[in-house]
């Protein structure tokens, strides 16, 4: 049974994502917080993390990449308000997936219960690294496709005849580079 | 007298009124002054109260005129200095301070060049006093009466110039700070727009969720207000998406063509309209160039849109100082009515007014379709 935290600075998402969450069977209990902090302090464990791109004081990918690195992370998905918002950057931070915030209810009941089962829930990312293309140095393309496909940094580096750490440091650099700009 | 100074607003020029008003009372005094314990001429008592009411009169002129005294009455102020010195007998003069004080408000008030004219001008008036008071030729031999002359002779000038100076640096000062103002105004309505369109649009996006969780299949999520509800917020939050992106447009660098490029020629393609953007380019760092922006994008809109064109070509072009961005299109054209009406023709003549331009709006080529012509002074760098 799934335990989803929905991270939004809108009321009025939050809101709406707990109710329309609670009222399904398959998910054990949904709750709804503001902001980084409250989310990286959350006590009870946790399954699905569904993460808003842009919080007022914080980074959604930043916040993915910090529940990523504890021992039992939960999956995460991106919830995008903005079609510009771009799934790569998110497949390289170590998100699961991305959903857009137009998603109709039941396929965002579907996205979280597929990366609550390990799987991802990515469908524009052809598309976004294609988009992105000309922004990338192209020594990076390798390394994002092979991270977009699914490998781990540390195949990649095996591949690539390269240092982990210069894997993760251009990985930094690119997410960097194409993340949303924050609204202030 | 602190009264008087207190009911003088902070504006700068009502600084130099109070200047004036201090210098012409402090030179009246001593004027009087100077008259009552020395004699001086054969009706001092006449002259001295003669120089206070002269006093007290230019004192009230100058506060109820503040910056609207013409040349005329400052030369005649002059003028009645001058002749205040002459009855007095001699260039060194209790009313020399009184000539002094002459100076401060054209001085402060005319443009640069026209103050130093004024001040000479009025420091030849005294030499010409001067000379014609007699001015002892044998007594002049000693030094310090002719360092005494020399100095009465400058002095006019020095002040004159320095207080022009000054009044013009204080005169730029507020032209930068009034500028810079209506730009962070204008920065941080832009800020709130955004703010409020982000708000507004994520409220869209919870009431799309709420309504589509209706168990799929029953009565409620079949009805058919509730699917047109549905497809009303689908229109509306792509809308927002849009002017959002509008409204953020241009806060990295690049240029108008690649910024006109990107979303207008993404709408254009989806709508299967061929857009051609050709012609000179700007960098868009310059603010004139974001509102350049808009407005094309807004005209390009409009024509995929509203006049079902098939075909929307932008051309900017730039000589003399002046830059003109057209926008034709091949659609239906806009009616006489329609055109100057609509909410979005009304927020790009705005605009174009906004950056000193003109917008102008007329038929398109062989006299089907529209051509949008916005005309403005640009003098900043092409990209």
């Amino acid at each position: 049974m799934t335990a989803v935290l929905c991270v939004d600075d809108h009321p009025a998402l939050r809101a709406g994502v707990v109710t329309v969450l609670r009222r399904d069977a398959g998910i054990a209990r949904c709750d709804a917080v503001g902001d980084a902090d409250e989310a990286l302090n959350w006590a009870p464990s946790l399954d699905v993390a569904l993460l808003d791109y842009r919080l007022t004081r914080g980074d959604g990918l930043r916040l993915c990449q910090a529940f990523k690195r504890r021992r039992r992370a939960p999956a995460v998905l991106m919830y995008s308000a903005h079609s510009r918002d771009l799934a790569l950057p998110a497949c390289l931070a170590g998100a699961d997936g991305v959903v857009a915030k137009t998603t109709p209810a039941p396929q965002l009941v579907d996205a979280i219960q597929t990366v609550a089962d390990g799987g991802r829930v990515f469908d524009s990312l052809a598309d976004d690294v294609a988009r992105s293309g000309p922004c990338i140095e192209p020594e990076d393309l390798p390394i994002l496709s092979m991270l977009a496909d699914g490998a781990t940094p540390e195949e990649v580096a095996e591949v690539m005849r390269i240092d982990p750490i210069a894997v993760d440091r251009r990985v930094h650099r690119v997410i960097d580079l194409l993340k949303p700009s924050t609204v202030a | 007298m602190s009264n008087v100074l207190k009911r003088l607003p902070g504006r700068p020029l009502d600084r130099w009124v109070a200047l004036f008003v201090i210098a012409r009372v402090a030179a009246g005094l001593v004027a009087a002054c100077l008259l009552v314990i020395h004699e001086v001429t054969n009706h001092d008592a006449l002259l001295a109260a003669l120089v206070l009411a002269y006093t007290a009169l230019s004192v009230g002129g100058a506060i109820r005129l503040r910056s609207h005294s013409p040349i005329g009455i400052w030369t005649a102020d002059v003028v009645a200095a001058l002749n205040l010195i002459m009855a007095a007998g001699e260039w060194r003069s209790p009313f020399y301070l009184l000539f002094l004080s002459t100076l401060i408000l054209p001085a402060t008030s005319l443009a640069r060049g026209r103050a130093i004219g004024f001040v000479i001008a009025a420091a030849s008036g005294y030499l010409g006093v001067a000379l014609l008071t007699g001015v002892d030729w044998g007594t002049l031999q000693t030094t310090p009466r002719l360092e005494s002359f020399a100095t009465h002779l400058l002095l006019p000038l020095l002040i004159g110039i320095g207080l022009a100076y000054a009044a013009e640096l204080l005169r730029r000062l507020r032209t930068e700070q009034r500028r810079s103002e209506r730009i962070s105004l204008e920065a941080e309505r832009r800020r709130l727009a955004r703010e409020l369109h982000d708000s507004a649009k994520q409220r869209m996006h919870a009431a799309q969720l709420l309504l589509t969780s209706l168990p799929a299949g029953s009565e409620a999520a079949a009805a058919e207000p509730v699917q047109l509800a549905l497809r009303e917020l689908a229109a509306a939050t792509s809308e927002m998406d849009a002017s959002l992106t509008g409204l953020r447009t241009a806060a990295g660098g690049g240029t108008l063509r690649a910024a006109l490029r990107g979303r207008p020629a993404q709408l254009a393609a989806r709508a299967g309209v061929e857009l051609d953007v050709t012609g000179a380019d700007l960098p868009l760092a310059d603010p004139l160039a974001t509102h350049v922006y808009h407005v094309l994008s807004e005209a390009i809109l409009n024509a995929i849109r509203h006049a079902q064109a098939t075909a929307v070509e932008t051309r900017l072009r730039h000589h003399d100082g002046h830059l003109v961005a057209t926008v034709v299109d091949n659609g239906r054209g806009l009616s006489a009515d329609a055109s100057w009406d609509s909410q979005g023709v009304r927020s790009m003549i705005e605009r174009a007014e906004l950056v000193g331009g003109q917008l102008s709006i007329g038929p398109g080529v062989g006299g089907g379709g529209t051509t949008i012509t916005l005309e403005l002074p640009y003098a900043g760098e092409l990209a």
